[in-house]
């Protein structure tokens, strides 16, 4: 949490000191004026020769990058994607204090809900990312990755899940997943057990690519799970996600192949208590956020991270905006596939998992 | 090696995020030694201010336990504060009483206990009328003059006691912490019972510490004409298991109704912005619970607005209307309300409006 914080208050902080802000406003205008004069634009042209991994990019990525967002690459001549990240930072960051306080002056009014919290969310994780861009594309990320879209996959895994949430008894977690792919259909399927056989869930889920082109893929997800626990109770989701993957050599080619994925997702939750009233006991309506991001190196590891606001994780997520971690490692050599996950809340949740890709 | 890197790099990054604790399971900190006597006040807190033991009394029955080391008789003096009127205090093994005497809320007490003696004072103070009544508002952080308001409306209805269920500071600070303690004191002439919300565990302070030294427990119960009322600490959007245990185990006794007072509820009746607990498996599994163990109703703060709805067979009650930032276009603004528990123990909720609307 700590860090997606950290440059967005400190680039607040640095605001309100006078002589700072002025840098600041005079940053932004050097910018405009190129922009409005025509002599820039806002979309990359960069050839393939970066000149990344630089020392010196990754440094200014950090300081003033830290600030202002894309310093790394601008001032080591890669001037459009550099301004290009520092727009997508700066219009975030804007986007994220006007959000955040039209939500907060209606003290949280439910009917700006289904769109504020999102608006929220991807504000400021997308700030986050336009900086975490510019220091992987000065550290020269691009040469190693590869396009990869992990919905083409079609794997058979199994799992265990070692999960401490200082809350339930539910501590240790056996799954079996399996994912199929035709053309732009995907099929998952996933079962979870608990060790004490306190707990299970079954979890379907489809996907159709409805759009795609160059730089973008657009999914649409119905997703459906059932939770139950011999507790006597149990849980029915149904999803629809929008799932916008973009590959990030959209702004620059030194991003070339690393993808944000941004997931939004409206549907229903029911409640099921005491197996009295298997049919309406109660019921809301839901949203699903998620943002991040997800590489492939040279077709062997897979490393993906998100972050998301959701409340129907197991993982008590955490703080007053419910979001959790999840940070993912794949290795695949040849048709065998060893994946770790580790995500965090209130709790965590540290899982591994090997199978086959076929 | 430079995969591994990029790799470390893209791993760590997200891996910096610490798990956060639950909400911890207070133990009593009324206790204390005084002049080589340890004294031990059940959900309360106990302070030595000279001469005087002071206690602020979380609950209606509070049990205080006495053990002399010192070689020579001592003499004690209490003060309790945050007191029902017509207490019936029982020694044991049995004795007499000491004196008394104070206001309608603070009682004062003398005691001798000789060397080596172990005795036990239990206070129990809930009155035998069978109908009563009591005041429920979540929420106040610090604004003073809405609580003002609350409270003297809560004074014309004569409540027999009001409960804050959280929020009660806008910043955990000693100087919030003191003002809150000193307006239970002087603007409610009833008992008021207080639980730990959010903005009191955490917001700009040191919030667990000083809600111990200033309220006790943050996780208790007390009986009163046959209905339980149990308090638990939700503030951070869900409960430990050990409270969780607590709560099993207080709601497996058998009583007339079960009210249960928590800050954050199991669910926001708006599932979008999902206010309530931060795992809806969570607030499932307390809710089934509560269920099995026929819980009545939940009452609830931190969302400003007021709620009452069904989960299920048990009823959900926010009322976050205390004094914070109101919520908008909701129609709802600052309120609290009058739970009426008749002479059958069948109870109706009264809305009370604060007439600064």
């Amino acid at each position: 949490m700590t860090y997606l914080y950290v440059p967005l208050i400190m680039q607040i902080y640095f605001m309100t000191k006078k002589s700072l802000f002025l840098i600041l406003i005079l940053y932004n205008l050097f910018f405009v004026s190129n922009y409005l004069s025509g002599q820039e634009n806002l979309t990359s042209n960069v050839s393939d020769s970066t000149p990344y991994p630089s020392i010196t990019g990754m440094g200014f990525s950090i300081l003033p990058g830290l600030f202002f967002h894309g310093s790394g690459h601008y001032l080591t001549g890669e001037k459009k994607t550099g301004k290009n990240l520092f727009w997508i930072g700066n219009i975030s960051l804007l986007s994220l204090l006007g959000s955040s306080v039209i939500y907060g002056a209606s003290g949280a009014a439910s009917m700006f809900s289904p769109v504020m919290i999102p608006l929220i969310f991807f504000s400021a994780s997308t700030y986050f990312i336009s900086w975490v861009a510019d220091f992987l594309g000065t550290a020269g990320i691009s040469h190693i990755l590869e396009e990869d879209n992990p919905y083409t996959y079609k794997t058979l895994k199994l799992s265990y899940a070692q999960k401490n949430d200082h809350q339930t008894p539910y501590k240790n977690f056996y799954g079996i997943s399996g994912q199929w792919s035709q053309g732009n259909h995907f099929l998952t399927l996933n079962f979870e057990q608990e060790y004490l056989n306190k707990y299970q869930k079954y979890n379907l889920i489809y996907g159709y690519q409805i759009w795609n082109n160059k730089y973008t893929d657009l999914y649409l997800i119905p997703d459906f799970s059932y939770e139950r626990s011999y507790e006597k109770f149990s849980i029915s989701r149904g999803l629809g996600k929008f799932n916008f993957i973009v590959n990030l050599q959209w702004i620059g080619e030194s991003l070339k192949n690393l993808y944000i994925e941004n997931i939004i997702g409206y549907g229903k939750y029911w409640y099921h208590f005491n197996k009295v009233n298997y049919f309406n006991d109660f019921n809301q309506t839901s949203i699903f956020i998620s943002q991040g991001l997800r590489v492939s190196i040279k077709n062997f590891i897979n490393v993906g991270t998100s972050i998301a606001r959701t409340n129907s994780d197991i993982i008590s997520s955490s703080g007053f905006f419910i979001l959790y971690y999840r940070a993912y490692t794949e290795l695949i050599y040849k048709k065998i596939l060893i994946s770790l996950e580790y995500k965090a809340g209130k709790g965590s949740l540290f899982s591994i998992s090997t199978g086959i890709k076929i | 090696m430079k995969k591994l890197i990029y790799l470390s790099i893209l791993f760590l990054t997200n891996c910096l995020a610490s798990p956060e604790s639950p909400s911890p399971y207070m133990d009593s900190t009324g206790e204390i030694e005084f002049q080589q006597v340890f004294i031990k006040v059940s959900y309360g807190t106990l302070k030595a201010d000279n001469n005087l033991l002071v206690s602020n009394i979380q609950t209606p029955n509070v049990q205080i336990y006495l053990h002399s080391l010192n070689a020579n008789p001592v003499d004690l003096n209490f003060l309790f504060n945050n007191m029902r009127a017509n207490y019936i205090p029982v020694l044991q093994p049995a004795r007499g009483i000491i004196s008394q005497s104070g206001n309608p809320k603070s009682y004062y007490y003398f005691i001798q206990i000789n060397p080596g003696e172990e005795l036990t004072i239990n206070l129990i103070s809930f009155n035998a009328t069978s109908a009563y009544n009591f005041g429920v508002v979540g929420d106040i952080q610090s604004n003073n003059t809405i609580g003002e308001l609350i409270a003297a409306s809560a004074s014309i209805h004569n409540l027999d006691f009001f409960i804050i269920t959280g929020d009660y500071v806008s910043q955990a600070t000693e100087t919030e912490y003191q003002w809150a303690y000193l307006f239970s004191e002087n603007n409610f002439s009833m008992p008021v019972y207080t639980i730990m919300g959010n903005h009191d565990a955490s917001i700009g302070g040191n919030g667990y510490y000083l809600f111990g030294q200033y309220f006790g427990r943050t996780n208790f119960e007390f009986s009163h004409n046959e209905d339980l009322f149990l308090f638990l600490d939700s503030s951070q959007q869900n409960i430990s298991e050990s409270v969780y245990g607590f709560a099993q185990l207080s709601l497996s006794e058998n009583r007339r109704n079960k009210f249960i007072f928590m800050h954050i509820p199991p669910f926001d009746q708006d599932g979008v912005r999902a206010n309530g607990f931060s795992s809806d498996f969570q607030a499932a599994r307390f809710i089934n619970m509560v269920k099995n163990n026929n819980g009545d109703i939940i009452f609830s703060g931190h969302i400003h607005t007021y709620q009452d709805f069904f989960v299920s067979n048990i009823r959900t009650i926010v009322i976050g209307t205390g004094g914070g930032l109101p919520m908008r276009f909701d129609g709802v603004g600052f309120q609290y309300l009058i739970t009426h528990v008749d002479s059958a123990g069948n109870a109706s909720i009264e809305i009370i409006p604060i007439a600064a609307n």
